[in-house]
C-alpha cells in the first residue's frame, strides 16, 4: 500500500481543477492567416476558466463547457483598387477674365489600406484530459492534459467579428478623398469577400493553438518535501523525499475518484 | 492627405499662369520637403511675341518624378505671348511641390500669386474649409463641401454630372468673390488671381494664428 | 466504499509513511528526544534540549540526569509488531509505540577533606575549610518501552492542523520489584507523553502537499492507516 493516499471527488476535483486553470499562463501566440482573400497578421492571448469536471476511470478528467476566454488583434492590408475600380474626375474648363483653361482629367488612384482589428470573446468547449505524473528536475508535477484537439462552435463569434471589420473598414475608408458615393459599397464588398468562413477559417487555428496541447498542473511539489519549516536555531527544517508518486481515476468504491498515491521515505 | 493649399501642390491641384510678355522664363520645380536645396532652374519657357491678336492657347506641363528628382514634362515649351501654360501632375504619390520662376523682369509662383495666375483644388472630403492667404492674412474665404445624396441611382448621375462644373473665385487685390461657396464632394473649386500681391490659398489650419482670420 | 464516502476529501497516511515522518522529524531535530542536564549538557542545541539538574542538599550543582528515546515506532490497528503479554493488544482505533529509554544519572561520590594538622590535635573550625571533594560517574540503563495510544488532532482553521500522539499505557519488561517497574512505568510514560507532545505532523505534510485539507472528520485509524476526511 502506498505511504500516503490523497483522494478527491468529482465536487473537489472541480476545486483543483478550476485553482489549476487560474495558475496557467498561458504564452501569448502570433503569426499570420488567410482571412478569406486576404492575409492577416494577428497576435492572441487566452485564458481557461470554469468547466463541469467529470471524472471517468482509469485515467479520464473530462471538462464540459470549459471556457476559453481570448483576446485576439489583428490587421490586413490589400489595394483598394482591387476592390473599387479606379475612376477619374471629368474634364473641366474654368473661364477667367484672363482665358479660358481646361484642366486635365484627374484620376483617382485607391491607396492601400490597412484594417486594424481587436476583439475579445470566449468560447466554451468540452474536452477529455488524462493524467500525466512526471518529473521536471526537482520537481513532482501532475498534469491534466488535453486529448486532441476540441471542435469550437465559432458562429457567433465570426458573425460579430465580421460586423466589426465593417465598422472598422468604414472608419478606415472614411478619411480617404472621393471615396464618397462609394464608400458603403467598399464597405460591403470587404465584408462580402471575406464572409463568414473566412473569419471562421482565419479564428479556428488560431484558437486551436491555444486548446491543443492544453496542460493543467494540480499538483507540483519538490521531490526533497519540506515538511516542517525552520523553526529556530535549533529546530532546522525538516524534509522527506517524495520517491514515487502514481494518478488515476478510481471508480471501484462507487464513487469516481481522482486518487493521488505517494511512497515517501526520511 | 491632400490639404488645400497652394504652396504644396498634389494631383488634385492645378496651377496656371498667363505670359503676356515675351522673353525667356525659367522656372524650377521644388519639392516642398526639400525647398531650398533645389537645382538651378532648368525648365524654360520661351514666349514669343503675339504675330498677331489671337485667342490664347493653353499648353499643359505635367510635373513628374524621376528618380527623386521632380522634373517639368516637356522641361521646355515654346508659346506665343498671352497663352496659358497649366502646370499639374497625375502622380497621387507626390507630396507636395511649387513652381516657380522668373524672366522678362518679373517672377510667378504657386506659392505666391499674382497677376492672372489660376490655382484650382478638387475636394475630395466634405467639409467646412476656411481658407487664407498665408503671406498676408488679409484675404479669404470658405469653400463648403457637402457630401451629396446618395438614396437613388439618379443621385449618383447628377453627381457625377456635378464634377465637370467648376465654381470660380476671382480675387482682385485683397477681395475674394465670392468670399463664400458651396459645393458637392468630388467639385473642383478654381481661384483665378487677376491681380495680387503675391498670395497663396492656403487653408487656415495651416497658418498659425489662422483660424481667427477671417473666412 | 468510496475513500471520500460522504466527504469531498480523503487522506490517508499508511503506517510505514507515519514512521518515515518519524524518522525524519527526529533525525532532524534529534533534540525532540534527547533531554540533559549539567553536568552532561550546557545548552541547548540541535542535538539535546538543556534541562535544570535536580537540586539536592550535598550534592553541589544538583543531581545531574539525562533521558533519551530512540524514534519511536508507531504500529495502527489492525497489529502487525507484537506486544508484551502485559498489554491488552491495539484496540480499534488505535495505535501502538515502541521506543527504548535511556536513563542517565550523574553518580557522584562527594566527601568532606579533613583539614590539616597533627594526629589528635583540636580541629581548626575555622570556616571555608569544609570543601567536598566529588568523584562522579555516568551511569545508565536502556529499557525497551512498549505503550498504547491514539492519535490526537490539533485543528487551527481550514486547511491548517496537525496530528499528534497520546499515550495511554506504558509496559516495561522484566524491571523487578513490580513496584520498581510500576514507579518507572509511570515516570517514563509522563517523560514519554511530554516527548510526544512536541511531535507534530501537519496536515500538508500528510497530504504531501496535494491540497489544504479543511478538516470534517478524524483522524482515525484503520487498515494501517490514519484516516482523514474533509474539504478543499
Amino acid at each position: 500500500m502506498p505511504d500516503i493516499i490523497a483522494a478527491v471527488d468529482e465536487v473537489a476535483a472541480t476545486t483543483l481543477i478550476h485553482d489549476a486553470e487560474a495558475t496557467l499562463v498561458i504564452p501569448t501566440q502570433s503569426g499570420s492567416g488567410s482571412l478569406g482573400p486576404f492575409t492577416a497578421s494577428w497576435s492572441a492571448g487566452a485564458s481557461v476558466q470554469q468547466g463541469v469536471i467529470d471524472l471517468i476511470p482509469p485515467n479520464v478528467v473530462r471538462v464540459a463547457d470549459c471556457e476559453l476566454h481570448y483576446s485576439l488583434g489583428f490587421s490586413f492590408s490589400f489595394d483598394l483598387s482591387s476592390i473599387i475600380p479606379d475612376f477619374c474626375l471629368p474634364t473641366l474648363c474654368i473661364p477667367t477674365p484672363f482665358g479660358r483653361w481646361c484642366l486635365p482629367t484627374i484620376c483617382i488612384n485607391w491607396p492601400t489600406i490597412t484594417i486594424p482589428f481587436n476583439y475579445s470573446d470566449m468560447v466554451k468547449f468540452t474536452a477529455d484530459f488524462t493524467l500525466d505524473v512526471h518529473a521536471v528536475g526537482t520537481e513532482w508535477l501532475v498534469d491534466v492534459v488535453i486529448v486532441g484537439v476540441p471542435a469550437l462552435d465559432l458562429s457567433a463569434a465570426a458573425a460579430a467579428i465580421l460586423a466589426g471589420l465593417g465598422l472598422a473598414a468604414a472608419g478606415i475608408l472614411a478619411p480617404i478623398p472621393f471615396i464618397g458615393l462609394v464608400l458603403a459599397g467598399a464597405v460591403l464588398t470587404i465584408t462580402s469577400i471575406i464572409a463568414i468562413a473566412g473569419v471562421t477559417g482565419f479564428l479556428g487555428p488560431i484558437l486551436s493553438i491555444f486548446v491543443a496541447g492544453l496542460r493543467f498542473t494540480v499538483y507540483r511539489q519538490q521531490k526533497h518535501f519540506e515538511v516542517l519549516p525552520s523553526g529556530g536555531p535549533v529546530d532546522p527544517p525538516v524534509y522527506i523525499n517524495l520517491d514515487a508518486i502514481s494518478a488515476l481515476v478510481d471508480g471501484s468504491g462507487g464513487e469516481d475518484e481522482l486518487v493521488l498515491s505517494v511512497d515517501i521515505s526520511a | 492627405m491632400t490639404m488645400l493649399d497652394s504652396r504644396r501642390m498634389t494631383y488634385l491641384n492645378c496651377f496656371g499662369q498667363k505670359f503676356s510678355k515675351p522673353g525667356t522664363y525659367r522656372y524650377r520645380i521644388a519639392s516642398s520637403s526639400t525647398r531650398g536645396l533645389e537645382r538651378d532652374a532648368r525648365f524654360t519657357i520661351e514666349v514669343k511675341p503675339a504675330a498677331s491678336p489671337a485667342e490664347a492657347q493653353q499648353h499643359d506641363v505635367a510635373v513628374r518624378l524621376e528618380g527623386r528628382e521632380l522634373v517639368a514634362d516637356p522641361p521646355s515649351v515654346s508659346i506665343n505671348a498671352g497663352d496659358l501654360v497649366l502646370w499639374n501632375t497625375p502622380d497621387s504619390s507626390i507630396a507636395g511641390y511649387v513652381i516657380e520662376g522668373e524672366g522678362s523682369g518679373w517672377s510667378f509662383s504657386s506659392a505666391s500669386l499674382t497677376k492672372e495666375a489660376l490655382y484650382t483644388h478638387a475636394f475630395g472630403l466634405p467639409g467646412t474649409y476656411r481658407w487664407l492667404d498665408a503671406h498676408h492674412r488679409k484675404l479669404g474665404g470658405v469653400v463648403e463641401v457637402v457630401s451629396p445624396k446618395a438614396d437613388a441611382p439618379e443621385s449618383s448621375r447628377k453627381w457625377l454630372a456635378s464634377l465637370g462644373s467648376p465654381t470660380v473665385i476671382s480675387i482682385r487685390g485683397e477681395h475674394a468673390d465670392p468670399e463664400r461657396v458651396e459645393i458637392l464632394t468630388g467639385q473642383t473649386v478654381g481661384w483665378a488671381i487677376e491681380e495680387a500681391s503675391g498670395i497663396s490659398v492656403t487653408d487656415a489650419s495651416l497658418v498659425p494664428g489662422g483660424a481667427a482670420k477671417r473666412g | 466504499m468510496s475513500l471520500t464516502q460522504a466527504d469531498h476529501v480523503f487522506l490517508g497516511v499508511h503506517e510505514k509513511g507515519v514512521n518515515e515522518f518519524l524518522v525524519a522529524l527526529c533525525t532532524a531535530r534529534p533534540h525532540l528526544l534527547s533531554y540533559a542536564s549539567d553536568p552532561f549538557v550546557g545548552a541547548t542545541s540541535v542535538a539535546v534540549t538543556h534541562m535544570a539538574a535536580i537540586p539536592f542538599p550535598g550534592v553541589p550543582g544538583g543531581l545531574g540526569w539525562a533521558v533519551s528515546f530512540s524514534i519511536p515506532e508507531v504500529d495502527f490497528f489492525p497489529q502487525t509488531l507484537p506486544l508484551p503479554p502485559q498489554l491488552p493488544g491495539i484496540g480499534v482505533g488505535g495505535l501502538s509505540i515502541r521506543t527504548k529509554v535511556t536513563l542517565m544519572v550523574n553518580c557522584a561520590e562527594c566527601q568532606k577533606r579533613d583539614r590539616e594538622g597533627a594526629r589528635g590535635a583540636p580541629r581548626d573550625d575555622r570556616p571555608g575549610k569544609d570543601v567536598p571533594r566529588c568523584k562522579a560517574e555516568p551511569t545508565e540503563v536502556s529499557l525497551d518501552v512498549f505503550g498504547l495510544g491514539r492519535p490526537v488532532v490539533s485543528y487551527f482553521g481550514p486547511g491548517t492542523g496537525e496530528i499528534g500522539f497520546r499515550v495511554d499505557a506504558i509496559e516495561l519488561v522484566d524491571v523487578t520489584p513490580d513496584e520498581l517497574e510500576s514507579l518507572l512505568e509511570c515516570l517514563i510514560r509522563m517523560v514519554l507523553q511530554a516527548v510526544l507532545d512536541t511531535v507534530h505532523l501537519p496536515f500538508r505534510a500528510l497530504s504531501a502537499g496535494a491540497f489544504t485539507l479543511a478538516l470534517t472528520r478524524g483522524p482515525e485509524i484503520s487498515d494501517d492507516q490514519l484516516k482523514a476526511w474533509g474539504t478543499v
